[in-house]
């Protein structure tokens, strides 16, 4: 998991998720690398402050295509999503 | 071999001549410790010898214990108490027996003291060349020994200098040094010879030629595989299996994978999967509706439970994901939508995935599947470890706070320890009476609760509370100290992983908790004004009571203070109304 290092995720995120997920789901993890990197960059792009929290509490949001991701944030103003995310990721909830 | 079996010999005396070289160090430089150690020993075979024990001497070995002073005064009475029974039995014949507490006095009187032994050992080793050369040769000789007595060893006695070390301190002949080290020769050429047996007959080990022509076969490159994975299948691949784990894919439809970019999960399947595991697996999922393209990259699900990756990696989970379709099915859980929103709780251990099926359905929480959400919380939290512990905390917190994980179930994949500022903050604004730690947003024409930054974000103040050490003040936390609590601690943690027993509900001091039972919310006691889970309190009372630990007015106390903020003057009058109602006393 040390490339999420090279964008920003702390040790802490990757310690806690080291001690959360079972070895089954940091093995999909690491197979699914190339599409975390690409949704982490998209996150990264519309300012998304909060990406440590996304990967402790939403882990699935970083196995979907993120042209899917793309599809659903532009439905909704994305500047007040962002906001709202930032201030709690369950609004993902809502989405 | 005679000369194995002498070397053996050799190596028991060094050691035992080593252990006497530790106590007359011990008995030159610390003549204190020296007599600790005695005075441990003799206490740890019979409590009695503590009549032979001068009270000075005990008591200052308590001053010594990194504990409250408080509880060395405690301790120092309790020991003092003990002593003047048995003593009394010896001299008067009387037939006193030492009461739970006392023993527990005992034993933690011991522990204690060997804890600071094993400190001061460990200082010194530290700091003391000699005793360093002392443990250090010592522990060489204990390596070797046990590679030599064990059966099937399968590491080569490769330490010579320590055999030529052991050979000079026992003064052994050159004849008899010769023939052993011949022996050891010998003794390596047959681990290697077996080694090389083994290999041949698991028929590891594939060369480049072979990889790249079965590879090619299948229309793929094995050279633009990354090294590392090229390097692992030429050393751990079975030719066999992997001309049958080629064909399986090919055969169930699974997509061409990149060798670039996805070379661990070829690798992987290569070497782990088998055509069986494939072919069980695709046609369960095709019963049920998956689609072989949407799991084809769970590769856990084709590897069998008991394989281990790189020696210490658990990822096989075929067993499992047989068994969690076979679960979520009689959940009444849809395996398609699961598979398209959150694959791999298909992968999950089936034990957590049972586990927090049933906690969920106990706390009376389940959330409606929505075909055209991004994703799914209810799935969401069924990968936390932290269910119980969450939920509890969660609607204690704040009134409130039952709706916001109603409405947002993901808040139980964290866990407590990362999260004790935002509750601290939750817990003040219940306190306060506001609700101004949530906001509302309209989703679907349904309102639905969200967390304020300034309770979510570490960094933001809140109402005075910017870090642990504020939060407690302003809270006013009292800090809760049970005579038992590590022991509670740990059976609290256990408890998270067994169901409670029915016959919990028959004590008479659950029934007179009845009288608590918050007339909104069925999950709650209102004991004066404190939310309480009731579930909590129920799973750890029973779990101590399950330990012969129950039926004590500390241990429902902590079932009930457990993680709970609490002010002095609130679990004071806790157990005013505990002691009453239940008629439980303390631990005597």
């Amino acid at each position: 998991m040390k490339f999420l290092l090279e964008y920003g995720i702390s040790k802490e995120t990757i310690e806690e998720l080291k001690a959360t997920l079972e070895d089954s789901t940091i093995f999909y993890f690491l197979c699914s690398k190339e599409n975390v990197k690409q949704v982490i960059e998209y996150l990264k792009s519309i300012h998304v402050e909060v990406i440590d929290k996304l990967l402790i509490n939403r882990l699935e949001l970083f196995f979907l295509p993120v042209d899917k991701i793309k599809e659903c944030f532009e439905a909704y103003n994305i500047e007040v999503l962002v906001q709202l995310m930032n201030d709690d990721i369950n609004v993902l909830n809502n989405i | 071999m005679t000369e194995q079996k002498e070397l053996i010999n050799i190596l028991k005396n060094a050691i035992n001549d080593k252990k006497n070289d530790v106590k007359d160090y011990n008995n030159r430089l610390d003549q204190n410790l020296s007599r600790k150690m005695q005075l441990m020993d003799t206490l740890k075979q019979d409590v009695n010898e503590i009549t032979k024990l001068d009270m000075n001497e005990l008591n200052e070995i308590v001053t010594l214990f990194p504990i409250p002073e408080e509880d060395k005064a405690s301790l120092k009475k309790e020991l003092d108490i003990i002593k003047a029974l048995l003593t009394l039995n010896q001299t008067e014949k009387t037939n006193y027996t030492l009461l739970p507490n006392q023993l527990e006095a005992v034993t933690k009187f011991i522990e204690y003291l060997e804890e600071y032994i094993e400190k001061k050992n460990i200082e010194k080793q530290s700091i003391d060349p000699e005793y360093n050369h002392i443990m250090v040769l010592t522990n060489k000789y204990k390596d070797l020994l046990s590679k030599l007595k064990k059966p099937n060893n399968t590491e080569l006695i490769s330490d010579i200098d320590t055999v030529l070390q052991l050979f000079q301190e026992n003064n052994i002949g050159e004849d008899e040094k010769q023939a052993i080290l011949l022996s050891l020769i010998k003794y390596n050429q047959e681990i290697i010879e077996k080694k090389e047996t083994e290999i041949n007959n698991q028929g590891l080990g594939i060369t480049d030629s072979e990889l790249k022509f079965i590879f090619a076969r299948y229309g793929y490159n094995f050279y633009k595989l990354e090294k590392k994975y090229q390097l692992k299948l030429k050393k751990e691949g079975n030719r066999k299996n992997i001309e049958e784990v080629f064909y399986a894919i090919q055969k169930e439809g699974f997509s061409k994978l990149n060798e670039e970019s996805s070379g661990l999960i070829l690798s992987t399947l290569l070497l782990a999967s088998t055509k069986e595991s494939i072919t069980t697996i695709t046609s369960l999922a095709q019963k049920r509706g998956i689609n072989i393209t949407t799991i084809e990259k769970l590769v856990s699900a084709y590897i069998p439970n008991e394989y281990i990756y790189d020696g210490k990696y658990r990822i096989g989970r075929k067993e499992d994901f047989q068994k969690n379709v076979s679960l979520l099915v009689e959940h009444g859980i849809s395996i398609p939508y699961v598979a398209e929103k959150e694959k791999e709780i298909l992968i999950l251990t089936n034990k957590r995935l049972q586990e927090n099926l049933e906690w969920l359905e106990r706390y009376g929480l389940y959330s409606e599947e929505t075909e055209t959400s991004l994703l799914d919380d209810f799935l969401s939290a069924l990968k936390s470890p932290y269910i119980p512990e969450m939920i509890d905390i969660w609607i204690e917190s704040h009134p409130l706070g039952l709706r916001y994980i109603k409405n947002n179930l993901t808040a139980l994949s964290t866990n407590i320890e990362t999260n004790k500022l935002l509750f601290h903050k939750l817990h003040l604004s219940a306190t306060i009476g506001n609700n101004e730690a949530f906001r509302l947003i309209m989703s679907n024409g349904v309102k639905k609760l969200l967390l304020r930054k300034e309770i979510t974000n570490d960094d933001i103040e809140y109402q005075g509370i910017h870090d642990m050490e504020s939060a407690k003040r302003v809270n006013n936390q009292k800090e809760i100290h049970l005579k038992m609590e590590k022991k509670y601690q740990r059976i609290a943690k256990e408890s998270l992983h067994h169901a409670i027993s029915s016959t919990i509900f028959d004590y008479p001091e659950i029934i007179s908790l009845d009288r608590f039972s918050d007339s909104k919310e069925s999950l709650l006691y209102d004991i004066n004004g404190l939310r309480i889970s009731k579930l909590k309190v129920l799973r750890i009372y029973n779990a101590l009571c399950e330990q012969n630990l129950g039926k004590t007015i500390d241990a429902l106390l902590f079932a009930i203070t457990y993680h709970k903020i609490l002010t002095e003057e609130e679990y004071n009058d806790l157990v005013i109304n505990i002691t009453q109602t239940t008629g439980l006393e303390e631990i005597i």
